[in-house]
């Protein structure tokens, strides 16, 4: 794998950490925006409870789940791979275009959004997708919106695969 | 490089534009409807498991057939368990149209606490939870097995189901989260003395709702 030669180089490693850590901290909080825009706004608690609070909620959703933290944390780690990926190249091949690179990244991130909410339980875009289509979200995603993860995954593993070829 | 930085910025953009849209809409609910915010009365009107002088109430709209609603009850039972009186936990009904099974779960609680009390609904929401495969899976006709494994009648329970004497208490649990915006489940309230309603629109773990409620009860 061509693209693991990136890592020869260190700050294509610091590149990886800091996106792979960035997904597994600001995902968590998307999913609860609502709670974080209460908690920011709220005058009753200090900025130290705060910040213990919004710390609580990525190492809540990481380290007491059940198959979304490793579909979270597999995602996140390969985006950082990606990302530094795509920077690695941009560097050494100027202003070509990998313009697929950076939207499958993009979708794949979008994808994962909303796949970390609770599909099965009527999750805002997939009742917005499934009235569309006319069918219950159940019918729509019979794995319960495990699917949106695996989306992201397979996402990330084709633009994985193509700068790994544009590398090679 | 120039074509990786504009595509980037506009779905970066898009991203944070519709994060805002959603969360603007969820607080014009909010505010449309401030007054519905009211703390829950703890009597036999409402499922609530702790103390009825609890200074902070969580509120859950919830249903047996979402693995979710599944998940946070225990962790709600923990706080509640931990909290020495402090804090109590009101179940509300919010069955989904996407699970019609859940209706008739939701009548069976019902029912339970007609024949058993509010021991009995709680000992048989657990069941349901233990038995139920989730996702409307659940056959339905172990509801009564369940009843009966509880010492109840079967006759009575089943009269009870086929009955409309409760479908009324679940409909008035649905509106009043229709009413404040409640969309999915489940979604958890949190109501205290000293703070703002705090509402969790998605799920809450545990490290997160015990560092809310050690906080909120810290300003108490």
């Amino acid at each position: 794998m061509k693209i693991f030669h990136i890592f020869d180089q260190k700050k294509y490693i610091v590149y990886s950490v800091g996106v792979t850590v960035c997904i597994l901290i600001m995902i968590p909080l998307f999913v609860n925006g609502n709670f974080v825009i209460d908690l920011i706004r709220n005058n009753t608690f200090t900025l130290g409870e705060k910040i213990l609070i919004l710390i609580s909620i990525p190492y809540g959703y990481l380290f007491e789940g059940n198959k979304e933290p490793i579909m979270l944390f597999i995602f996140a780690v390969l985006s950082g791979v990606n990302f530094s990926g795509i920077m690695y190249y941009y560097s050494r091949n100027g202003a070509q275009r990998v313009s697929v690179l950076s939207a499958l990244g993009s979708g794949s991130v979008l994808s994962a959004f909303v796949g970390l909410g609770c599909l099965s339980c009527g999750s805002f875009v997939v009742a917005v997708i499934a009235s569309i289509l006319g069918v219950s979200s159940l019918t729509l995603f019979p794995y319960n919106g495990l699917e949106f993860g695996v989306i992201s995954i397979g996402m990330v593993c084709i633009s994985l695969y193509i700068l790994n070829r544009k590398l090679s | 490089m120039k074509n990786f930085l504009k595509i980037s910025i506009a779905i970066s953009t898009s991203i944070i534009v519709l994060f805002i849209i959603y969360v603007v809409s969820q607080q014009e609910v909010k505010d449309a409807d401030l007054n519905l915010y009211q703390r829950p009365v703890l009597n036999t009107e409402e499922h609530y498991l702790g103390s009825s002088t609890a200074t902070i109430i969580m509120v859950k709209y919830s249903e047996p057939e979402c693995p979710n609603c599944k998940k946070l009850h225990p962790i709600l039972k923990q706080i509640v368990d931990e909290s020495k009186g402090k804090v109590a936990f009101v179940y509300r009904h919010f069955p989904l149209p996407s699970h019609q099974k859940s209706f008739v779960e939701a009548v069976a609680l019902e029912c339970v606490t007609e024949l058993r009390g509010e021991v009995g609904f709680w000992q048989y929401l657990e069941a349901l939870y233990e038995k139920t495969p989730s996702n409307n899976e659940i056959d339905l006709a172990i509801l009564p097995e369940i009843a009966v494994d509880m010492g109840i009648v079967r006759e009575e329970f089943e009269y009870c189901i086929e009955s409309d004497a409760h479908k009324a208490r679940i409909n008035r649990d649905i509106n009043t989260g229709l009413a404040i915006g409640v969309d999915s489940v489940p979604q958890l309230f949190i109501f205290s003395d000293t703070s703002e309603v705090l509402a969790f629109r998605n799920r809450a773990s545990y490290s997160t709702l015990n560092q809310t409620i050690s906080s909120l009860l810290g300003s108490n």
